[in-house]
């Protein structure tokens, strides 16, 4: 049994977060993000596919600075996701589990997380 | 699997499901940009083409499926209180279980 007593201590501004955890707090934080995001994203598509106007409406959407500043960060939330999860494939298959390979994978992944928003930004400008 | 593996089981889901989904994402935008279409009809005759069409529900069932066992998982190391906890599993599995059947709905009824 789990014992009560145990002490606790979990003082987020207190504790000192490696890359490691940064990078899994984010996983999650990302993976929440796109979930809340997931009827948005069906509305659009179907309204997309729904009817000539309706394609219009979606594609106009893109002229719209604060839309596309939401895709930006729809995709750094993908972007991140993607890497952090091929970095636990990797983790998974005993690749670079030692604190310094962990440590330098995490900083590629949010490297590359960051690189692949940034291409976004270009593609849209 | 035994009632025991269920957390090997859904660890297991949560892997499959990323591996399709990176493999989908990547061929579909591969296919997007070098098709990209430029009228409604263009699109939606690409969306209509049965193998985009199943390809791409099977994506976001599995999405689906992905975001249920994350969830679960948030909820359940943050949410301590029964009530809330049961409450918010609920409501995400029925969102989800909503979703699944809305884009289902769309994606398989699209025709030229």
């Amino acid at each position: 049994m789990e014992n009560k007593k145990r002490p606790v201590f979990l003082d987020l501004t207190r504790i000192d977060m490696p890359v490691m955890a940064v990078l899994s707090v984010a996983h999650r934080i990302t993976g929440i993000v796109m979930f809340l995001s997931i009827p948005a994203v069906i509305y659009l598509l179907g309204l997309s596919l729904s009817s000539p106007q309706g394609y219009e409406t979606v594609t106009s959407l893109f002229d719209s600075g604060l839309f596309r500043l939401m895709l930006l960060i729809a995709l750094w939330c993908f972007a991140h996701h993607f890497f952090a999860g091929i970095r636990y494939f990797m983790l998974d298959l005993d690749i670079g589990v030692d604190v310094v390979n962990g440590r330098k994978s995490a900083w590629c992944v949010l490297g590359a997380g960051l690189v692949v928003t940034v291409i976004g930004m270009v593609v849209m400008l | 699997m035994s009632r025991k593996s269920i957390g090997l089981r859904t660890w297991l889901m949560q892997r499959l499901s990323a591996v399709y989904m990176m493999l989908f994402v990547v061929g579909f935008a591969i296919y997007f940009i070098s098709n990209t279409p430029a009228s409604f009809l263009e699109w939606r005759m690409m969306m209509a083409n049965t193998f985009v069409a199943i390809t791409t529900t099977l994506f976001f069932l599995l999405l689906l499926v992905h975001a249920w066992i994350g969830m679960r998982d948030v909820i359940m190391d943050y949410i301590h209180i029964d009530g809330l906890r049961l409450l918010l599993l609920t409501g995400v599995g029925f969102a989800l279980l909503g979703a699944a059947i809305w884009i289902a709905k769309i994606l398989l009824t699209v025709t030229v």
